[in-house]
């Protein structure tokens, strides 16, 4: 996984996992919620189940951030789940 | 306390003790005394649930005590089957202890485990039959509700394809990630069995972003799956099973045709009608009045935005009212986000826009309108107008669509007017059943908004081409629309069971929501009668040595002289100095907890395992008596859930591959604690092949961690340091089981969280050891006095290696970053006052002071004050999010005491922290 903070946006790429949850948490934190307003998921590949609660816990707190949604189709059914 | 908490107290203590005697009774079944224990313990659970009315945990614990009767008279034999049922009987009711602690009334169990209990004590002949198969719950209509509408569509459809449909429902625990379990893959395999026709996720409460931890899992997931008649029960279960334990739940039901039925046709299948109250008809009906003023606008004017907002909430405040029809304030609701929709767009367009769009008076109007039939109680109408009405507009007008307020009102549209509308533009796109391409854009506009109100990615996915595919999206609409009659009732009924209190499948909801998850049953400690004696002592000492001080008053009053006065004090000094350290000692004591806390569970964890896997597994528990602070204990425990996970996935071997390197084929895990002066120690080791260095080695290169070079001439022991890294696991495939938990990354800084260490060593063939040391208690932590800019701070000693004493000219600068060379090693240099953005002041001394911390940084401060003995406390909600500091704390003098945290402050370059 990669993500990168261009301005206010959070891009995630890439097979997102439990073991880069706490440190992409920690950086999100650490900037504060209210720097952001876009996350951008488009590159994402796959995730696990606590790399979802996340996003949906995310997505729970910044419903109004512009959100990407991945590429693959193969994730669509869970992307749905987040739309709270 | 009251009387039922002292039961919720003892309920769970019988119950922990009643698990570790079955354990005991498997290994020994000939223990008559050991049955006798359990069948009394369950006999008095079973009085007390009486007692209070607790039907549910009456009628589990009779069907368990009743078996366990057989068992007393040799009916029955205790084999592993038997064990497995009893100890699921015994677990569901820790949960139905733990639910009546969140505040339900009587929880009832799951009928079907309490129908096999009784069918094993009625001494039918299907002992064998009843062992044998599945005791996954049954259906759970509580969270049926919480399906949406499309969601119901989707069911109909596959009921009426013919397939069988599933309820899955996962409650996990919270440590469910130090587990190594990930959810997604369960449902991965279940999709294999047939296809998600809906699913959903619930959090029982949004954590705050400040407390929310990512690593503990605060989801639920129920899951709809439609399969093929062919899917049996006990394949789908076998699927699951796997997780089901004492903490994390899965729950598995089919939709019988009867369920069904009742959803569509049962006690919400009348025509739903609703009323206003008068007084709120007159004022929905001078709303009206104020659109229609505001639909003669022409021009933007900076009233019209707050005019549009007082609508809003006045309509909002209607919606709110607990007396309105559920449906009308549906309606309502769904007027308040329209009116959400125009209000952001006259705040975005802002003065500069000057004419109002050709779209005002029209929208305007159809909001108006439809409050108007709404007050008429013609809710369908209402909805039917505002549906053709806003959807067009909303996809029509580019300033409208895709904003965050168009979602919400698409998000409010009832499911069969979205269809209906979708419908229309098939037959605009192709109305001699051709395409014509010259219309594909517009209907692609309004054809997304449809998808996008529906929630249907797929549907999007199959509009997100630039030529249109009519087959697949009739197909789509198909999926929604198929049912008609049926579905339109259900979508309705959906919202309206979510929006009435009275309706009992709402309160039951209510009910399952209530509380977090995996609340502790009692927050209570269990403390000696000595000690609270002992504290009933102090207490007494103190009152004496309090009265003495007036007496030490008049005395200073009557003039006595300074020397005599400074005696007198010094003596009550000690004597409060030492209740004071007697006083802290017993509370400390009182804070303090067994290590059976985290080793207990796993006797039970391992025999699972072991029945699971095939691996035969000796536990073996040292200094389980040994005591460490509470809080410590409570991070620990899911540390050691992964640590033990990782020995028995990972270390030990199956038995023929024991058997094949000349080992016992049965594996031995040790859990072993200890103490040493002020410190704890906890240890797991294993017998198992140890780690394999050269994979982990060969794993860092592959990810980038370190060189081939770098890599090979790594030592054994510096090597086995690389599974910290993190992202470094040497699974070589993702299981069942492991591979997809937390990495020892993790485990690493949740001991380091606790102010411990971690240390691991491993030999090839003849396993792995972990050992971890905590302090004794975090209740009191030495923290290092600093000085920065004339304010003072506190740096956790734990955290510093040494401090320096520098002339300022042995500071230097390294590609423009402060750093200090220090026994021939670099070491970069931050100063706490550029940190803390604070204006620097001119260094005034000779020397400068550099606190070194364990992470190898320096932090430059002006002084250092020495040490004090303090209680931290961490700094409240509005200041938790700053991860520099630990917490706070206050001294001697009164002044409060920002303590650092060290590990959190990073060098130079990185901008990306707040102060």
């Amino acid at each position: 996984m990669k993500f990168e903070i261009q301005g206010q946006s959070l891009r995630i790429e890439g097979e997102v996992t439990i073991r880069e949850i706490e440190s992409l948490h920690q950086v999100v934190t650490e900037l504060g919620l209210d720097k952001l307003n876009a996350l951008d998921l488009s590159g994402v590949t796959d995730l696990d189940f606590c790399a979802w609660q996340w996003l949906y816990v995310l997505r729970r707190h910044k419903p109004d951030f512009h959100w990407t949604w991945p590429q693959a189709s193969a994730l669509s059914w869970l992307w749905t789940g987040l739309e709270i | 306390m009251d009387i039922k908490q002292t039961f919720l107290w003892e309920a769970e203590e019988l119950l922990a003790t009643i698990s570790e005697d079955l354990l005991d009774l498997e290994a020994n079944p000939q223990d008559k005394e050991l049955l006798n224990q359990v069948f009394r313990a369950a006999h008095t659970l079973k009085g007390s649930a009486n007692l209070f009315g607790l039907s549910g945990v009456s009628q589990l614990t009779h069907a368990l005590e009743s078996v366990l009767d057989r068992l007393r008279s040799e009916e029955l034999e205790l084999e592993a089957g038997l064990t497995d049922l009893l100890l699921r009987g015994f677990d569901q009711l820790v949960r139905l202890i733990k639910a009546i602690a969140r505040g339900q009334e009587d929880p009832q169990p799951i009928p079907e485990l309490v129908e096999k209990l009784q069918e094993l004590s009625s001494g039918r002949d299907r002992t064998h039959e009843i062992l044998t198969s599945g005791i996954l719950p049954a259906v759970d209509e509580e969270y049926l509700c919480r399906l949406k509408g499309t969601d119901w569509a989707e069911i109909c459809y596959h009921y009426a394809r013919g397939n069988k449909l599933w309820q899955i429902v996962f409650e996990p625990a919270a440590n469910l990630f130090f587990s190594g379990h990930d959810l997604i893959l369960y449902a991965r395999s279940l999709a294999a069995l047939g296809r998600l026709a809906a699913h959903g996720f619930y959090l029982p409460e949004l954590p705050a972003w400040e407390t929310f931890e990512p690593l503990s899992c605060y989801l639920r997931w129920q899951i709809i799956l439609a399969t093929g008649q062919e899917v049996t029960r006990d394949q789908l279960a076998a699927e699951v099973e796997f997780l089901a334990g004492e903490e994390t739940e899965v729950k598995l039901a089919e939709f019988t045709p009867a369920l069904l039925d009742w959803e569509i046709d049962g006690h919400l299948g009348e025509d739903v009608t609703f009323a206003v109250e008068t007084q709120t008809a007159e004022f929905l009906g001078a709303i009206g009045e104020e659109l229609v003023a505001l639909e003669q606008e022409r021009n933007w004017s900076p009233s019209l935005p707050e005019a549009v907002r007082k609508i809003r909430a006045d309509l909002q405040a209607i919606a709110g009212k607990q007396t309105l029809d559920p449906l009308a304030a549906r309606a309502l609701s769904f007027l308040v986000s329209t009116l959400a929709l125009i209000q952001g767009y006259l705040e975005r367009t802002g003065a500069d826009s000057g004419e109002l769009p050709q779209w005002w008076p029209e929208f305007i109007e159809a909001v108006g309108k439809a409050l108007a039939v709404l007050v008429t109680g013609k809710l369908e109408m209402a909805l039917g107008s505002l549906v053709l009405d806003i959807i067009e507009l909303c996809s029509l007008e580019t300033d409208l669509a895709g904003t965050q307020e168009a979602h919400a009102v698409a998000q409010e549209i009832d499911v069969d007017f979205i269809c209906r509308i979708a419908k229309q533009q098939l037959k605009y796109l192709a109305p001699t059943g051709e395409v014509d391409p010259a219309r594909w854009p517009l209907a692609q506009r309004i054809l997304l908004n449809c998808a996008r109100a529906l929630q249907d990615a797929e549907w999007e996915a199959v509009l997100s081409g630039s030529d249109p595919d009519l087959a697949s999206l009739s197909d789509r609409i198909a999926v929604h629309g198929g049912l008609a009659k049926a579905r339109s009732k259900l979508s309705n009924r959906a919202e309206i069971v979510a929006a009435v209190p009275a309706n009992p499948k709402a309160v039951l909801r209510e009910g399952l929501f209530a509380g977090g998850i995996d609340s502790q049953v009692t927050n209570t400690v269990k403390i000696e009668q000595e000690k609270i004696d002992r504290l009933m002592d102090l207490s007494r000492e103190l009152v004496i040595a309090k009265n003495s001080l007036p007496y030490l008053l008049r005395k200073l009053n009557q003039g006595v002289e300074e020397q005599q006065m400074a005696k007198d004090l010094k003596e009550k000094h000690a004597l409060f100095d030492r209740l004071a350290r007697e006083l802290q000692t017993i509370v400390m004591e009182m804070r303090m907890l067994p290590l059976s806390h985290i080793f207990g569970k796993f006797h039970r964890f391992v025999r699972d395992y072991s029945r699971q896997s095939g691996k035969q597994i000796r536990l073996q528990v040292e200094g389980e008596g040994t005591l460490l602070d509470k809080s410590i204990v409570e991070v620990l425990a899911e540390v050691f859930v992964h640590l033990v996970r990782n020995a028995l996935d990972h270390g030990l071997e199956l038995p023929a591959e024991r058997l094949a390197a000349g080992k016992d084929s049965e594996g031995l895990v040790r859990l072993r604690g200890w103490r040493a002066g002020e410190k704890v120690y906890l240890e797991i080791s294993d017998d198992g092949r140890g780690i394999d260095v050269e994979r982990v080695k060969s794993k860092a290169v592959e990810k980038g961690v370190l060189s081939a070079q770098a890599a090979s001439a790594l030592s054994r022991e510096a090597a086995l340091q690389l599974i910290f890294h993190p992202g470094l696991s040497t699974a070589d495939q993702v299981t069942d089981l492991s591979g997809r938990g937390v990495g020892m990354d993790a485990v690493l800084r949740t001991v380091e969280r606790v102010q411990g260490k971690l240390q691991v060593s491993s030999e090839p063939g003849r396993g792995t050891a972990v050992q971890i040391e905590v302090p004794l208690t975090m209740a009191m932590t030495r923290v290092l006095q600093v000085v920065v800019n004339g304010k003072s701070y506190g740096i956790p000693s734990e955290q510093v290696q040494e401090t320096v004493r520098l002339k300022p000219k042995e500071m230097q600068s390294m590609q423009g970053k402060t750093v200090i060379v220090l026994r021939e090693q670099i070491i970069p240099v931050i100063h706490l006052a550029q940190f803390f953005r604070m204006d620097q002041r001119e260094a005034t001394g000779n020397y400068a002071y550099v606190v070194i911390l364990k992470n190898g940084v320096g932090l430059r401060v002006d002084g250092l004050m020495g040490q004090h003995e303090v209680v931290i406390k961490p700094l409240d909600r509005g200041l938790a999010h700053l991860a520099c500091f630990a917490g706070a704390t206050i001294l001697g003098d009164g002044t409060v005491l920002l303590v650092i945290n060290g590990l959190n402050i990073r060098p130079e370059g990185d901008d990306s922290h707040e102060v």
